[in-house]
């Protein structure tokens, strides 16, 4: 029997890894990008600057990284009704592990309505807009076109990633980070110019404005980045607000963390019946 | 900036005050309102499920709120035996095998080995990415969607990746076909329903041209099964992933207690820096 072309294109990524981003030389040297981590990284370069270093290739300016480092305080912070965090804050009360506790929440921050899951969403939208915009669109047909091609269940209101927020309008991180990045000597881009426009044009026709992951996605494409490394560097975007709640929680009685009694749950299933006979 | 002042204001959402469920009834003990006397799911006492029941009637009761008939059940179960163990090689027994021979707490490899089946390509997103694909043309005859989605390939012209994937769950698998996943459609096909989702899906594969090479990949055998079973799109990731996990975690556990030369680790020869 002969093996197929397809297998020979498998065999060989068979028991071989080949890196550009780095690895352990035992007795050598680690290497980062290119970069010796003891030599070039460690106590020269901060944190977010090796971390976006490993997951774009391109080491960033300390301004940059300090940017970054701003708008990772701003995502997460210590409410415990917060659903990330109340996962950390539950698996703390039941005596879980650390890890388990911040690893749960961080995950459940990967979601459509908040957190990391919303960035592409948001990158993507703004990459349309852009070009939409290029081709002669106004802000508002730009808004239009955008809702009339999301499919949105009856009754609810239309979204447009990072232009819209659970429980609350408007988002006070926003004029935050526009200091930071006034502060920080920072242009605004084509990109955050139009995100801009359309969050006041939202504001006037539909009541609502840009969000965290609007603001961010349109500054970071406009410094370079693709919308999958944005993603890729906030997948851990919760996670202080998360080790907060994990804390407190873990740090009182075991169970204690928002008990609930039979009670508090409302049945609304089919009422008791007998099992047929099988 | 002054001019962009954002205005913070509460939605003021009419929250419940109260959690809803429609699947479990649980009676307080008398002198506990934490503990339970008594139990229902779906209105079954726990009790008589217990007796009148197994596993495979009560998973099924879970997500569809109805015990199954015969052939429903016959159709979970074998669907289930198949997918208990997807073997040493799938992302999730190699993520919970590494959890095992690293010395992860042990209470992590489940959680470990069911992140290592998430993905689109070979995972559970591939297989609701599957179902929704499923819902959406079923009403199509099989042969138009097919050529949709190759007129659709073409479109998107570039197909760097070694796989062909031309509708998510249907397409190449390591270039070719498995013949096992193959023997397991023929087994499952004949217990589907009649015009059914495998059904069609059957339909949909042998409308393939041969030489594209393409057919069936896992999950585009379970997603239709999935939905001949009533389950819902969004409901398939978690039960691809639950069903699918005693495997894993067996290949994982197994290392648990295994020195740590009892996996590669690859030579220096055979990890290549390219830019050190």
């Amino acid at each position: 029997m002969t093996l197929s072309t397809a297998n020979a294109a498998w065999q060989k990524h068979r028991n071989k890894i080949t890196t550009n981003r780095g690895g352990w030389r035992i007795g050598e040297a680690i290497y980062n990008c290119g970069y010796s981590m003891m030599d070039d990284l460690v106590g020269k370069k901060s944190f977010f600057q090796t971390l976006i270093l490993n997951v774009t290739r391109r080491l960033p300016s300390v301004k940059l990284a300090d940017w970054f480092e701003a708008s990772f305080i701003c995502l997460s912070w210590p409410d415990s009704r917060i659903w990330c965090n109340q996962n950390g804050a539950l698996i703390g009360s039941t005596r879980g592990s650390p890890v388990a506790g911040i690893a749960a929440g961080i995950l459940s921050a990967d979601s459509r309505m908040y957190g990391p899951g919303s960035i592409t969403g948001g990158a993507e939208f703004i990459v349309r807009a852009l070009n939409w915009q290029k081709e002669g669109l106004s802000p508002l047909e730009i808004i239009e076109k955008e809702l009339a091609s999301k499919h949105t269940k009856p009754g609810n209101k239309p979204v447009i990633v990072g232009y819209s927020r659970p429980i609350a309008t408007g988002d006070e991180r926003v004029e935050a980070m526009e200091k930071v990045t006034a502060s920080l000597d920072f242009e605004e881009g084509e990109h955050l110019k139009l995100a801009f426009k359309i969050h006041t044009t939202l504001a006037e026709h539909y009541q609502e404005n840009m969000n965290y992951v609007g603001y961010v996605t349109a500054f970071l494409i406009d410094q370079g980045f693709s919308p999958k490394e944005i993603y890729r560097i906030y997948s851990t975007w919760v996670h202080s607000g998360v080790h907060a709640c994990f804390a407190e929680a873990n740090d009182k009685g075991a169970g204690e963390f928002l008990p609930l009694a039979c009670n508090d749950i409302e049945y609304v299933g089919a009422a008791p019946r007998i099992v047929p006979k099988r | 900036m002054s001019n962009r002042k954002i205005k913070i204001e509460s939605r003021n959402d009419q929250f419940t005050s109260i959690i809803k469920s429609e699947i479990t009834l649980e009676i307080p003990a008398d002198e506990n309102d934490f503990l339970v006397k008594e139990m229902h799911t779906h209105g079954y006492n726990v009790l008589d499920l217990m007796d009148s029941c197994d596993y495979i009637d009560v998973f099924f009761l879970l997500y569809n709120g109805d015990l199954p008939t015969v052939e429903q059940k016959l159709l979970l179960s074998k669907l289930s035996i198949f997918l208990i163990n997807l073997g040493p090689r799938h992302t999730s027994a190699r993520a919970a095998a590494n959890a095992g021979i690293g010395r992860t707490d042990v209470n992590h490899i489940v959680p470990i080995a069911v992140m290592g089946m998430s993905g689109e390509y070979n995972g559970s997103k591939e297989v609701e990415q599957s179902m929704r694909y499923l819902t959406k043309h079923f009403t199509q005859s099989a042969e138009q969607a097919i050529n949709d989605c190759l007129a659709n390939e073409q479109e998107q012209s570039a197909q760097v990746e070694a796989e062909r994937i031309i509708a998510p769950g249907f397409g190449t698998d390591h270039g070719g076909q498995s013949p096992l996943l193959n023997e397991v459609k023929n087994k499952l096909l004949t217990i589907s329903p009649e015009q059914g989702y495998l059904q069609w899906a059957n339909n949909f594969v042998n409308a393939m041209p041969q030489n594209t090479k393409c057919g069936w990949r896992l999950a585009g055998l379970v997603a239709p099964i999935f939905l001949d079973l009533n389950f819902e799109p969004r409901m398939g990731a978690g039960l691809f992933q639950m069903l699918s996990c005693p495997g894993a975690f067996a290949h994982g556990i197994q290392f648990s207690n295994k020195p740590l030369t009892d996996m590669p680790f690859l030579k220096d020869e055979d990890y290549d820096i390219i830019n050190s």
